[in-house]
């Protein structure tokens, strides 16, 4: 008897299969208390999540088809009738497509719209290169008036939300396609724009990370803790723009060696502000800057990508075992239970 | 008449993933734990094939089961079938009587025939109500495929084995909450063509996909397949964190491996 | 029924308007009212008017015609207030010019030729308060056609929001005047444009949330005809449509010419106005130096109820000035101070509206 193999999904199941991407869900929460809280898809509704706020505020959200430009447009108009838009598409159509739309329309009039940019990085493994974004990052930051922030889970995506309507101007949200594992328990730690969150404590040295490098790195800690000894702060350096100075130089001063690990090109994200700051304080150490290596990424499941590129929590470890000089280890007991 | 690979294949799984949750059943029903209490034997089960013998003997040792692969030495009783295929029959619930020797310990052998019975509490047809049956079932069917998959990519099958290989470190976690109150989680880990089935939670490190069944009933539905997984992720019975593509994939090797032995 | 009809007159639906005005119907909304009381229709050819006691009469209405710059009396404002607003326009075409000797060059064509429009607007339509600037319930003015920004600011100025003598630091170090308008440094200027194709989506933007808010403010968007050649347009023209916004008026200053050369000859748009026809707009084709044209235009714009409006503007570029009007190269340019006085005196032979 042959089994019936494969899985029927469809893309309207996916706002249920991704339960962890719950900054939908906190949205419709938000828009109950303030009605100002307008939404805005550009036909990727139920791809990006914003389909929850859609359907418990009809009258409140908008789908602009596929027309980014007219949707970032548009979100400034809200912006100025005095509502506050939050928009949301895939980071490559939001931060190249809508490009120009996002500086010169909102953040030029510093209008107080909330970007969520959704698949960012290689999140989309599979769909190739046109829906990847190793950009963002570098393009948003030197947009004057924005503020970038990359949570790295659900939750921490959620929190992000709610910080935003604190933040008078414009904000860029990049996150994954939805599936990322999450990071933290619940909500209950100090989410707060442009200061790093410490997950791991170390003194050996930092990995600072945003997004889904987050998780891994502190998976990667403990492993080097427990086999190696190696005791390696990790900073969940979630607001790339403004950065938190304080916490990288503080790094820089208990470490001494620095590494920057994000879902994104090495040239002008993470790694590069990261980078800035370290050389204008004129403190000699080590650093090292690792993501994407201004490639553009292969196909694959992205899961499969980030173990590729180095970016999951064995790639981590082989990149401070490489900076602290060391070999690879293996564990094995491969008995069944 | 010689059997085919894909009946060799679902013989080695029986002994190899079905037998061994022998265990459960052992320390998790009050009556069988009651019944081996104190019983040590030796029986072994196996199938002509060609001249030789497919076998693998259980070593009950007061309360604990080891199934190891081959012939025994001096068991107290040989379940013997005339064929590899009349075997697995009887294994799926089907009917097919082996030859028994050693038949004279009679008490041991009805013992051991009611726990190898019991172990059809995995069977899709059997639908316990009793709430600690259904726990038991779902206890079961969750640690026997988890082994089973960790055996099929052992006994080389070539797309398990494939699919193995090409990943580093993961963990495939299966939960059934509340756990403090189920005690159902088993795990498993695949790493470059390595594999390995485990109990419980697997601590080292955060799962790559966690199958997190919200209830034992909920759980039931979905391994029962009556209702579709997607359809069982819509209705709150299951949540899958991870990468859903690798969760299909698991899935497939899941529903072929299911085929197989029931 | 046939049989019963014992007169049938034909008349032509304008007459009827005619007729209705010459009543003292000037207000359109009153107007609209009444011709929508009994019965007309402007999309069919043939309506039937009902009067209770004269229930036998049919009437066969020619359709209200969609271009109404063939000649044709339209008697929408009176007199004395067409003067007053003619005079303004003089006036602005003058500080036009001025603001183009203190900047050191400006898109003196394409200013020039939407001075009848900006005049309408701020001196007639737009429901603004100067003294009030960010007022909630204010009509928005979209300049999407940003580089005429020259005729912008003197119109915002001579509207009341600030002195006429600032413009003289116009392009000057730390000035809020320059080449395009800054709406965090004009006031009154309601948006930041310049980049071509940005100011219709803003548009949309702004209508969407007039109505969220449910106020029941207006925007207008100017657009250049050259502009339209960016697919945000489009995309924004689109979603008016389809949202309904009939709170959004878009204007098309049409006059076809932009930087390489002719319209029609670097990028054609026509058939522009079955174009934005078939995006669902009703498309009012007016002579845009007509002031008699653009206020019927823009009395119907502001009381559409079912699809957008688009007002199609035929206009001259540097209309005002003998020697700019049709002239691609003034597109943006500068005059030494004799040339600027040859464009004054040009401007002070125009006569007032047509």
């Amino acid at each position: 008897m042959a089994a019936v193999t494969g899985t029927t999904w469809t893309c309207y199941d996916s706002s249920t299969m991704t339960s962890r991407e719950i900054y939908g869900r906190t949205l419709a929460e938000l828009g109950k208390t303030n009605d100002r809280i307008v939404g805005l898809s550009a036909d990727l509704a139920k791809t990006t999540a914003i389909v929850h706020f859609a359907d418990a505020f009809p009258d409140r959200f908008f789908n602009f088809g596929i027309a980014e430009q007219n949707m970032f447009g548009a979100a400034a108009g809200l912006a100025k009738a005095g509502l506050i838009p939050f928009a949301s598409t895939m980071a490559i159509f939001a931060c190249l497509r809508g490009g120009e739309q996002i500086r010169t329309d909102i953040c030029y009039q510093n209008l107080p719209v909330k970007i969520i940019a959704t698949h960012a990085g290689i999140s989309f493994g599979h769909a190739g290169t046109t829906h990847h974004c190793t950009e963002d990052l570098a393009v948003m930051r030197s947009f004057a008036n924005m503020t970038v922030i990359a949570p790295a889970d659900g939750i921490e995506t959620s929190k992000a939300v709610r910080a935003c309507l604190d933040i008078e101007g414009p904000v860029y949200i990049r996150i994954g396609r939805g599936f990322e594992p999450p990071c933290y328990e619940n909500e209950n730690y100090d989410f707060i724009p442009g200061k790093a969150v410490e997950m791991h404590a170390g003194t050996d040295l930092t990995i600072i990370c945003c997004g889904i490098a987050v998780l891994q790195s502190v998976q990667a800690a403990k492993t080097l803790l427990e086999q190696d000894g190696l005791s390696v702060r990790v900073l969940n350096m979630h607001t790339i723009k403004p950065i938190d100075k304080e916490a990288v130089l503080k790094a820089v001063q208990d470490t001494r060696r620095i590494l920057t690990i994000e879902e994104h090109n090495v040239v002008g994200g993470l790694g590069d502000a990261v980078g800035s700051v370290i050389a204008e304080s004129g403190k000699g150490c080590v650093f090292r800057k690792h993501g994407i290596q201004d490639e553009f990424s292969l196909i694959g499941y992205a899961e499969d990508l980030y173990a590729h590129y180095g970016l999951d929590a064995n790639g981590i470890i082989s990149h401070v075992r490489r900076m602290m000089g060391m070999e690879f280890e293996a564990d094995e007991n491969w008995e069944d239970d | 008449m010689a059997a085919t690979q894909q009946e060799l294949m679902t013989a080695r799984l029986f002994f190899n993933a079905a037998f061994p949750v022998m265990q459960v059943v052992l320390d998790d029903d009050p009556k069988m734990h009651k019944k081996f209490k104190g019983v040590r034997a030796m029986v072994q089960i196996g199938a002509k094939n060609d001249g030789e013998l497919v076998a693998c003997h259980l070593i009950f040792n007061d309360g604990k089961v080891a199934v190891k692969e081959g012939t025994a030495e001096n068991p107290d009783i040989i379940m013997t079938f005339s064929t590899v295929a009349k075997m697995n029959t009887m294994f799926r619930g089907g009917m097919a009587l082996p030859a028994i020797k050693g038949i004279a310990k009679l008490g041991l052998l009805i013992k051991v025939f009611s726990l190898l019975m019991s172990l059809m509490l995995m069977m899709p047809v059997s639908r316990p109500k009793d709430p600690a049956k259904k726990a038991l079932k779902v206890k079961m069917s969750l640690y026997m495929i988890t082994r089973a998959l960790s055996v099929y990519n052992k006994a080389g099958d070539p797309a398990m084995h494939d699919w193995v290989l090409r990943q580093p470190d993961r963990i495939y976690q299966f939960i059934v909450e509340p756990y403090e109150e189920t005690n159902i989680a088993c795990y498993l880990r695949v790493k470059a063509g390595n594999s390995k089935s485990g109990h419980g939670l697997y601590e080292r490190r955060k799962p790559f996909v966690l199958f997190d069944f919200k209830s034992v009933d909920g759980a039931m539905k979905v391994l029962l397949k009556d209702v579709e997984f997607v359809e069982g992720v819509e209705k709150g019975y299951v949540e899958t964190i991870g990468s859903p593509e690798y969760a299909c994939q698991l899935n497939d090797f899941m529903s072929i491996l299911q085929s197989m032995l029931t | 029924m046939i049989d019963s009809v014992r007169h049938i007159i034909i008349v032509d639906s304008r007459t009827l308007h005619l007729l209705l005005c010459a009543v003292g119907c000037k207000k359109t909304h009153f107007r609209d009212f009444l011709l929508w009381l009994c019965g007309f229709d402007p999309h069919h050819n043939i309506t039937r008017l009902t009067f209770p006691r004269t229930a036998h009469v049919w009437i066969l209405l020619k359709p209200y015609p969609q271009e109404f710059n063939k000649g044709g009396v339209i008697m929408s404002i009176a007199a004395t207030e067409k003067q007053r607003l003619a005079d303004l326009a003089k006036e602005l075409r003058l500080n036009i010019v001025d603001v183009m000797t203190y900047s050191g060059g400006a898109h003196i064509g394409g200013s020039l030729s939407i001075v009848e429009i900006l005049i309408m607007l701020y001196f007639r339509c737009l429901n603004i308060r100067p003294q009030e600037p960010d007022w909630e319930d204010r009509d928005r003015l979209i300049l999407s056609k940003g580089h005429a920004a020259a005729g912008l600011i003197p119109a915002l100025a001579m509207r009341g929001y600030f002195p006429l003598e600032q413009l003289k630091t116009f392009n000057h170090f730390g000035s809020p005047f320059a080449m395009h308008p800054d709406s965090r440094k004009v006031i009154g200027c309601d948006a930041s444009t310049g980049s071509l194709g940005h100011g219709l989506p803003m548009a949309v933007g702004l209508g969407l949330g007039a109505r969220t808010l449910k106020k029941s403010f207006k925007t207008v968007c100017i657009m250049g005809d050259g502009e339209c050649c960016e697919g945000s347009v489009w995309e924004a023209a689109m979603a008016l449509a389809h949202f309904k916004l009939t709170n959004v008026i878009t204007v098309v200053d049409r006059n076809r010419l932009m930087i390489d050369g002719g319209t029609e000859e670097v990028m054609a748009l026509e058939p522009f106005a079955e174009k934005w026809r078939s995006f669902g707009f009703e498309v009012l084709e007016v002579n845009g130096h007509d002031l008699d044209q653009l206020a019927d235009a823009f009395d119907r714009a502001w009381s559409a109820h079912d699809r957008p409006v688009l007002i199609l503007a035929n206009t001259v570029k540097g209309r005002g000035v003998d020697f700019m009007e049709g002239n691609v190269k003034w597109h943006y340019a500068s005059a030494d101070s004799s040339l600027a006085q040859k464009a004054r005196e040009s401007i002070g032979r125009q006569e007032g509206g047509i």
